[in-house]
């Protein structure tokens, strides 16, 4: 009795999985992609590239920049922010 | 809840014409709360025209985290604040001209960085209102209002309107609805406009002119492509630069409509 | 050009349409109008259309019974049109002449109220500044004055009626269920705003997933110039008999984007103490289990008894409390956290307890007297690491050490006559691991797997000691737990389900030995289980079945008496919830039933004495006590006018219970556990509405409590009596948010404790609490607070009056002095009466006297 009861409950549980299925897929965020970067030869090193990321929003645009380095302490942080900033003073147009 | 405070004797007059001089609140919750910001505009509407403007751009005030809030550079008709270390904000002068008998509108708009401002010519009537049965006027600065609601560019909004100031009119591209708009919300909460002061005692007829009308304008369709323009200019310019960033991605810009574009990645 | 002969052929054929002339009185049209189309008996406008020029030709979109046409222009008064049952292809023609009105011309300023609150989906986001009056000090003191909150006298906070899982900072959960270490002790000059969260997780893969309806609070804090910030208090005075008192409470929070974290340090010996992080801990997890499932029993209690005042006026202590918790985000996928807790304290206490019983014809009078010392030191460390393998797998590891040492010193008196040293230590070690697998299978649907491996083990000695008695004893629970469970979750557009399979293997020896009596027993439990839960959602109503099914096989081996029994059994237990929610309400009807087996405070068969007086044993069985409730609950909540009200209803009924034999007499209780299908119920009834009058500025609160409890047990070989406890209690807050120098608030609760068996006992108690608040100038702030208690309303004499005061003198704004003083009066006894079915007790315990204390507080 026991066993039958837990047997329903597994065939319920399986059952109501693919019956499920039928809820809506991920959306997927629209991104779109322009001007591939031209491939540099970067396979044969073995060394990690690690890269370094920084965000600012300006405008109301949020503008995100990624820098590779090899040791990527503070200074390519900074780099990277310093980079951010500066772009406003590219307002004098 | 508003409290009314009538300042001066009420003068009674025969009038036909609508003259109105309003001062709106618009309040804009950003995702990133360091930028929102609630920003001070007067609109002046007579029987055919309106303009709705706002040139209060040293008043750092209309920050929401105005203690913060530290001017990077200040020029006559945009000023940039940082807030926190990483949000920059632009205060530019605004102006939004609307023509009812002709149903057009214009207004100036900057995307980001760029100074130069690109002016949209668009239809007034672009809203599909529905207004809500309610049992009793709600009643705001001692008009009757009702309310309307309608889905715009990706928001849905709720707005109070009243026939007791103007036939159409309302603060920003609001319009369309058979009474002059006093409120507005977003229901997600981005978007708040109300008024803070009614005044239609006004002397003097007031003259409107169309602030645009030997300029080049475009189609708001057409503000995409000026974005992804802007994105162009950009990239090439970070990419000149002696230590390039090997991936930038652009996000926005965050604004009330949706203009059709996501987020932009270019490597 | 036929585009338009089409349309005017169609329009005729099948629209209504209406061409309007609009003339002003000098017969010249009116250049701008607007026309609104409405249905007569409801008065909506269903369309309309703006003229120009004075002529309009409409082609109506919608079907009218009883048309009303309304013509509206500025500066005219508006004219009306109706037309009854309008005919489909008809065309109806008007002129319409409007009149002149007269308008007033004004100006107008609003001065707008901005809402104090946002609501964004599933979250209510307040803004501090407009709820304070500059009163508050902790975050504690500003949640209560928002709606839909309620801050109970201990710190612990409900939100739409339901226990906070926690309150995060930012965003992040840095405190788990310890958030008392948060709201009491962050100043609220740190917080922006204050989110209230509905439909809270703390698993971000199961975010729209887990719809357990869990509630949180987030304070957003200000952006300041530094990641750090913190508040430093150290105050030194004097108690009566010239001691020293010293109070010293200092915390420091870092919130960075990679680090957070809290840590605090709390000395002091006026009473203040800070126990929240080993309280009961009310979250469960999404597999529905929460610590309290792996604890075992404390059976010999360090308390005599805890008197119905503020633990601030009895509390003798010397306490050292240090709290460190952080927060680590080693970078995207992996967040480390840790929370230490180290207190030590000694407590001093007096307290005495004298007993009539009432048994049969005879008053059996007893007394018991402690002077006691008590030492507790607990630690515990609680660490836990998150790996997002990627955005589909999460895996979570949580280990908690809590350890415990506490000895009490006492010296005992039994009634009047006999004394003893005693010297009670408890030791006790509980640990908890866990590990989780999250897999979201798809955007609406995910797997989790639970496995756990816990156990608590806690050894009691307990030693008394006169020249003619000794009693040593020593007793030790143990409990340890394997539990896995595995859990599939999911939302579809109108249900929600989570389904459950697991299996448990729990292990629970039992030892004492006092050299008269023995035991040895070890009760096991192995069981596994099956949960299924559906929620429906039809509009406004949730449907919620959930099937509960579970196979136990319980062993009880009993060394003493070489038995060993065991029992396999099947259980079925069911419940139905029923909600509906409407904008600002929700009502909801709850069912369930549930089968409790034996737990493990039941299992041992020999004499354990509890202390000098008390020895207890039992009857163990593999019985299980069957439950049926049936709950109401209506939640109401109107942020606009501030007004909260919550009324909830629940009567259960058991078929059976361990029943309590006592036998009496002047020296010992002897208590017998035993199961007995006797029917036992308990009815209550909560009712609490809580509004802010904005007009007046006053803060209103009323509740009104009603429990009744009907339970059996059996006094010196009495038939089996069936007993009655019922206690009401109503109390009314009033609190005043005026903009003037003084305001005040007071507190009034009246509270009737009816016992029935035989004999009725009834008991009426009165406290009222009352604060006045007087702000002096911009610098200086003096509060009055007076509190009274009348422990029992027919003998009025027995009054207590404790009166403190402070004064406050802001320097700056980094710097504050506080001067205080409390218990001015100076009372060094409380004494209260309280009674159950067969017996009436007055307790007395000592006071922490009065002592006045300079403090400097340094914010930044």
């Amino acid at each position: 009795m026991k066993k039958l009861i837990f047997s329903l409950v597994a065939t319920a549980m399986i059952s109501s999985f693919g019956f499920a299925n039928s809820g809506e897929p991920i959306k997927e965020k629209k991104e779109v992609k322009t001007e591939s970067k031209t491939s540099k030869e970067n396979n044969q090193n073995v060394e990690e590239v690690k890269t370094a990321t920084c965000s600012a929003t300006i405008g109301g645009s949020t503008y995100t920049l990624e820098y590779s380095c090899f040791f990527c302490w503070g200074g390519a942080d900074n780099g990277c922010k310093a980079a951010l900033l500066d772009s406003i003073d590219a307002i004098e147009d | 809840m508003k409290y009314i405070i009538p300042i001066f004797l009420l003068l009674f007059s025969v009038s036909h014409s609508q003259n109105l001089n309003v001062e709106f609140n618009f309040t804009i919750n950003k995702s990133n709360d360091l930028a929102s910001t609630t920003k001070k505009y007067i609109l002046e509407q007579n029987e055919s025209k309106s303009i709705f403007y706002f040139d209060l751009i040293k008043d750092k005030t209309q920050f929401k985290n105005s203690e913060i809030a530290e001017v990077v550079f200040d020029r006559d008709s945009v000023v940039a604040y940082i807030i926190g270390d990483d949000v920059i904000e632009f205060f530019f002068k605004e102006k939004h001209f609307k023509d009812f008998k002709n149903n057009f509108q214009f207004y100036n708009f900057a995307i980001g960085y760029k100074s130069k401002p690109s002016y949209i010519k668009e239809e007034i009537n672009i809203f599909n209102w529905e207004i809500s049965s309610t049992e009793k006027d709600t009643i705001i600065g001692g008009f009757n209002c009702k309310k309307a609601t309608t889905q715009f560019r990706g928001r849905n909004y709720v707005a109070y309107f009243t026939n007791e100031l103007a036939n159409e009119g309302g603060p920003w591209k609001f319009d369309g609805l058979p009474g002059f708009i006093l409120k507005v919300d977003s229901s997600d909460g981005y978007l708040s406009i109300y008024a803070t002061k009614i005044n239609t005692k006004i002397e003097k007829k007031i003259k409107l002119e169309n602030p645009y009308l030997n300029k080049k304008t475009i189609a708001f369709v057409q503000i995409k492509d000026m974005i992804l323009e802007s994105d162009k200019k950009y990239v090439k310019k970070m990419r000149s630069l002696p230590n390039a960033p090997d991936k930038i991605s652009i996000n926005g810009p965050e604004s009330i409509e949706n203009f059709g574009l996501g987020e932009r990645v270019y490597e | 050009m036929y585009k338009y002969i089409f349309l005017l052929i169609t329009t005729i054929s099948f629209s209504q349409t209406i061409n309007i002339n609009i003339t002003n009185e000098e017969g010249l049209l009116v250049d701008n109008c607007n026309i609104l189309f409405k249905e007569k008996s409801n008065n909506n406008v269903n369309e309309f259309t703006k003229v120009y020029n004075g002529k309009s030709l409409y082609i109506l979109k919608n079907v009218y019974d009883e048309l009303e046409i309304e013509i509206q222009s500025y500066g005219y008064i508006s004219e009306t049109i109706l037309i009854s049952k309008p005919l489909k292809k008809n065309k109806y023609s008007y002129d319409i002449k409007l009149y002149s009105k007269i308008t007033e011309l004004k100006e107008v300023v609003l001065v707008s109220k901005q809402n104090p609150f946002k609501i964004k989906n599933d979250t209510v986001v307040f803004n501090v500044s407009k709820y304070s009056d500059g009163s508050e000090k902790k975050v504690e003191d500003l949640l209560k004055k928002l709606p839909g909150i309620e801050v109970d006298a201990n710190g612990s906070i409900k939100y739409k009626g339901k226990q906070l899982e926690t309150v995060t900072l930012d965003g992040d959960n840095i405190f788990n269920s310890n958030y008392k270490l948060g709201t009491k002790n962050i100043n609220i000059d740190m917080v922006d705003e204050i989110e209230a969260i509905d439909n809270y997780t703390n698993n971000l893969l199961l975010k729209g997933i887990e719809s357990e309806g869990k509630v949180a609070l987030n304070l957003k804090l200000k952006k300041g110039k530094s990641d750090f910030s913190g508040n430093f208090e150290n105050a030194l005075g004097l108690k009566n008999d010239l001691n020293s008192a010293y109070y010293s409470n200092s915390y420091l929070m870092q919130i960075s984007s990679k680090v957070k974290s809290f840590g605090l340090l709390n000395l002091n010996n006026i009473g203040r103490s800070d126990t929240y992080f080993y309280e009961k801990q009310q979250n469960k997890s999404l597999d529905r289990i929460s610590d309290d499932d792996f604890r075992t029993k404390k059976l010999i209690s360090d308390e005599l008894f805890n008197p119905s005042i503020d633990p601030i006026r009895y509390n003798i202590n010397n306490q050292i409390y240090i709290s460190y918790n952080n927060l680590f985000k080693i970078n995207k996928r992996l967040t480390f956290k840790s929370n230490l807790n180290f207190i030590t304290d000694k407590i001093n206490s007096n307290q005495n307890i004298n007993t009539v019983n009432f048994i049969e014809n005879n008053l059996v009078n007893t007394n018991d007297n402690y002077s006691s010392l008590k030492k507790p030191n607990v630690f515990s460390g609680e660490f836990e690491l998150k790996y997002n393998l990627s955005k589909k797998t999460l895996f979570e590891g949580f280990s908690k050490q809590y350890f415990e040492k506490t000895s009490v010193y006492s010296t005992y008196l039994k009634n009047n006559e006999i004394g003893f040293q005693n010297f009670n230590k408890t030791k006790g070690y509980f640990s908890i691991n866990k590990f989780v697998h999250t897999w979201k299978v798809s955007s609406n649907k995910a797997l989790q797997a639970n496995i756990y491996y816990t156990f608590d083990e806690i050894p009691q000695t307990f030693e008394s000691i006169n020249s003619f008695e000794n009693i040593n004893q020593k007793s030790k629970f143990k409990k340890s737990t394997l539990l896995l469970n595995y859990n599939l979750i999911g939302k579809s557009k109108n249900f929600s389900y989570a389904f459950q399979i697991g299996s448990g293997f729990q292990r629970n020896p039992y030892f004492s030995d006092n050299s008269s009596d023995f035991n040895n027993t070890t009760f096991k439990n192995n069981y596994y289980f099956s949960n299924s839960r559906l929620k429906y959602y039809y509009k406004k109503i949730i449907i919620v079945p959930n099937i509960s099914l579970t196979n136990y096989t319980l062993y009880l081996e009993n060394t003493n008496l070489l038995s060993k029994t065991y029992s396999s059994n099947f259980v079925f237990e069911p419940s139905l919830d029923i909600i509906f929610k409407e904008k600002k309400s929700t009502y909801t009807v709850s069912y369930s039933n549930t089968q409790k087996p034996i737990s493990e405070e039941f299992i041992f068969t020999n004499n354990v004495y509890i202390n000098n007086r008390t020895i207890v044993k039992n009857l163990p069985s593999f019985d299980y006590q069957k439950t049926n409730s049936l709950a109401f609950n209506y939640f109401f909540n109107d942020l606009y006018t501030n007004t909260t009200v919550n009324f909830t209803s629940q009567f259960q009924k058991s078929n059976g219970q361990y029943l309590s034999d006592f036998s009496i007499d002047e020296n010992f209780s002897i208590i017998k556990n035993s199961f007995f299908y006797e029917k036992n119920s308990s009815f209550n009834t909560n009712f609490r509405i809580s509004k802010f009058i904005d007009k007046l500025s006053l803060n209103l609160t009323y509740s009104s409590t009603y429990i009744k409890n009907k339970y059996p047990n059996v006094l010196n070989n009495s038939d089996i009596r069936k007993n009655t406890n019922e206690v009401f209690k109503n109390t009314f807050i009033i609190r005043t948010g005026f903009n003037s120098k003084i305001n005040f608030e007071n507190s009034t609760s009246l509270k009737i404790i009816t016992s029935k068996s035989i004999i009725t006992n009834i008991n009426n108690s009165l406290n009222n609490s009352y604060k006045i608040r007087y702000k002096i100038n911009k610098k200086y702030k003096a509060s009055i607070k007076w509190d009274v208690f009348i422990p029992n309303i027919k003998n009025k004499s027995n009054n207590y009056n404790f009166v403190d005061f402070e004064l406050n003198y802001k320097l700056n704004d980094k710097i504050n002095f506080i001067l205080a003083g409390n218990n001015l009066l100076n009372l060094k006894y409380f004494k209260q009466i309280e009674n159950n079915d067969f017996s009436s007790f007055i307790s007395t315990t000592n006071l922490t006297q009065q002592f006045f204390l300079f403090n400097m507080e340094y914010t930044f």
